[in-house]
């Protein structure tokens, strides 16, 4: 068993959490906060990805990358990145397909926190990032931690988009649910039994963390 | 008359079911998407009464499903070894037979000086170049070992993408790799049609360097009696197959 698959796979995994996390939570504010009607059709946008299939954004982002479509040039002309096939392209993949993930986890605990709360914080002189810092987020972590959690699952168990942009290269984008499809592929099911086994484990470790935490913040 | 019209109806919604074709289920390497729909009329002239219906997949990944109970009647393998693993595992009717031969060519959709032949890929100006998993898909193989035979595969290893088949090692090529290992047959799908330039686009791969990939095929045991089965094998070495193949840059078995 190489050690390689598994160091990409939990390296996507924190990018791409850490960059939903950054990116979804103003997000989720302001669709939490939303009074206007057409703010649906772009939250229905972004839960896209929880149901389409991954062969279809795959597809998407392979013609998108690629250094022929307007982005794919840009990228390439300004930092000489080529996306596809890169470390870079694959979080991408993970973050479009996880931001649903992240996004309801933390809309859902915005809207948890009580609106009394966020009254009393402003009454008493508080600006909006100090409620947000001292009241909002202390009072939804256990929505914050299934958001990190799910994302960071669903990263690691991401294989549709890696398969179809990664290009298996060895440390770079060879996650272990690559490695995996590649094991059964060369008819070596010992191998992929390997690989196979940690990630069942680590899933259930996830889960059951999840649940745990529920089950505290329900005691409370 | 209502009733008559009704009986009427039944029946032919009856018969056409017994008019229906047989349907033949067909597991095929990816490189032979592209000859899929010749070879389908060509079969279906010669036995109106069957339909050919094909699965693609790397020779390897098909296998694994055939072993674990996929319910194909035929597997074209893109090798021999693949289809004789499945003999090997007394699977199959009868013995692997070999019904066309692949070329392996180099693609690119960019403006390479292909003279140089395999020794494009040490250019600094690819800096990706596409080849299937070695490990399950024979077009793959070949292309690795013609870089070794030829010394240069150390040196471009680290510019290596691999894609699962054939197939999609043509994706990556017509997308975001600058070159790649591919089917000779693929010049004739229609993304790639615009990029049939000898010379300019592509090369063949001197098949002096790498192992012929005899592409073979198997009855699988599990089809049973299967009449078109044993039709379709009849037909593969027919000269009409053949014909097919031949328009598609394969070579004779």
């Amino acid at each position: 068993m190489e050690l390689a698959p598994f160091l990409v796979s939990l390296r996507l995994g924190a990018w791409v959490t850490i960059l939903l996390l950054v990116v979804c939570f103003p997000l989720a504010w302001a669709f939490a906060r939303a009074r206007a009607g057409w703010t649906v059709f772009l939250e229905a946008l972004t839960s896209l990805p929880l149901v389409l299939a991954p062969t279809v954004l795959g597809f998407y982002l392979l013609v998108a990358l690629s250094p022929r479509s307007p982005v794919g040039a840009f990228f390439q002309s300004t930092f000489g990145l080529r996306i596809a096939f890169s470390f870079v392209g694959i979080v991408v993949g993970g973050c479009v397909s996880g931001l649903p993930f992240m996004l309801t986890s933390l809309k859902t605990g915005i809207l948890g926190v009580s609106p009394g709360l966020l009254e009393a914080s402003y009454t008493l002189g508080k600006g909006r990032l100090r409620t947000i810092l001292r009241i909002v987020i202390p009072n939804m972590r256990a929505a914050l931690f299934a958001g990190i959690v799910t994302t960071y699952a669903h990263a690691i168990g991401e294989f549709g988009i890696v398969l179809m942009i990664g290009g298996s290269i060895p440390g770079v984008t060879k996650t272990v649910s690559i490695a995996v499809y590649e094991h059964v592929e060369a008819l070596d099911f010992s191998g992929a039994q390997v690989y196979s086994i940690a990630l069942v484990a680590a899933s259930y470790v996830a889960i059951l963390a999840l649940l745990f935490m529920q089950r505290r913040g329900a005691r409370r | 008359m209502k009733r008559i019209a009704i009986t009427v109806l039944a029946l032919a919604w009856a018969f056409s079911f017994a008019a229906a074709q047989e349907k033949l289920s067909i597991a095929a390497a990816a490189n032979l998407s592209a000859v899929k729909d010749q070879l389908g009329a060509a079969f279906a002239r010669m036995y109106p009464q069957y339909q050919a219906e094909f699965t693609f997949g790397s020779s390897g990944s098909l296998v694994t499903q055939i072993k674990n109970g996929a319910p194909f009647q035929v597997f074209m393998s893109a090798d021999t070894g693949f289809a004789q693993d499945l003999v090997q595992a007394k699977m199959t009717t009868g013995p692997a037979k070999v019904y066309a031969v692949g070329k392996l060519i180099l693609l690119t959709t960019r403006n390479l000086d292909l003279s140089k032949g395999l020794a494009i890929l040490e250019d600094p100006g690819v800096t990706h170049w596409a080849n299937c998993n070695p490990e399950t898909a024979p077009y793959g193989r070949a292309a690795r070992e013609a870089l070794i035979k030829t010394g240069i595969y150390e040196s471009v290893a680290p510019k290596l993408v691999t894609a699962q088949n054939v197939t999609q090692a043509l994706q990556f090529t017509l997308t975001s790799a600058d070159a790649g290992f591919v089917n000779k047959s693929a010049l004739f799908s229609k993304e790639v049609q615009a990029y049939d330039k000898e010379g300019t686009f592509w090369f063949e791969v001197d098949p002096s360097l790498y192992a012929p990939i005899e592409q073979a095929f198997v009855v699988l045991a599990a089809s049973g009696d299967s009449k078109p089965a044993a039709a379709f094998a009849d037909f593969l070495s027919s000269s009409e197959a053949q014909a097919v193949f031949a328009a598609f840059g394969y070579g004779k078995p």
